[in-house]
């Protein structure tokens, strides 16, 4: 049964990989969400289509840092949305904490 | 199924971890699982690694990551086949599969 899964993004080292992380998921018939809580730099326009593909599948990729959603086209999120939508999900994945 | 726990590792300072983990849970008579991706595949070059892949049930790593951290995927690590240098559905294995999830 597909699972929604929300992925934590704060170190900026893992905002990609973590992005492709979840991308995976979606592949594999699961909701993939994610929260990019850092600033982090501009994707390049491979990265830009891994988020539009979650975006196809049903997901949605997140910031809480209104530069980040400019420059990477990312939704913007409040703590207190953010915080809401985790209520909702299966299982919440920190990728990348150090 | 029941009894089993799934680690997926991103991080590659937590080796001690993923060992105390996996023997109290072997312990235990649980079935355990690791994944590594991204910086997580650099663990494959630490000590404790051969030791790993000999007290879990399933060891595998995302072999696109292990081969943008540097290594040649040819390089297969010790105690894993080809087949375990895989990809993210490993990942989808566990979330889908094993009772009990952790990431470190």
């Amino acid at each position: 049964m597909s699972k929604k899964l929300f992925f934590m993004y704060k170190n900026p080292d893992y905002v990609v990989d973590g992005i492709r992380s979840a991308l995976g998921q979606a592949v594999e018939n699961n909701y993939a969400f994610g929260a990019v809580l850092t600033d982090m730099p501009e994707l390049d326009e491979h990265n830009k289509e891994n988020v539009d593909w979650i975006r196809d599948m049903e997901g949605e990729m997140y910031s809480t840092v209104p530069s980040v959603c400019e420059k990477n086209e990312l939704t913007p999120i409040t703590l207190e949305e953010l915080g809401k939508q985790l209520r909702d999900m299966d299982l919440v994945i920190p990728y990348g904490i150090k | 199924m029941a009894n089993s726990l799934g680690i997926f590792v991103t991080n590659p300072d937590n080796m001690q971890h993923i060992m105390g983990v996996t023997k109290a849970a072997k312990a235990k008579g649980i079935k355990v699982k690791v994944f590594f991706t991204w910086s997580g595949t650099k663990l494959t070059q630490d000590p404790a690694w051969s030791e790993l892949v000999k007290l879990a049930d399933d060891v595998s790593i995302c072999a696109d990551s292990y081969k943008k951290m540097g290594f040649n995927v040819e390089d297969v690590p010790e105690g894993l086949t080809t087949e375990k240098m895989a990809t993210q559905a490993q990942h989808g294995d566990i979330i889908e599969n094993y009772e009990r999830y952790m990431t470190l």
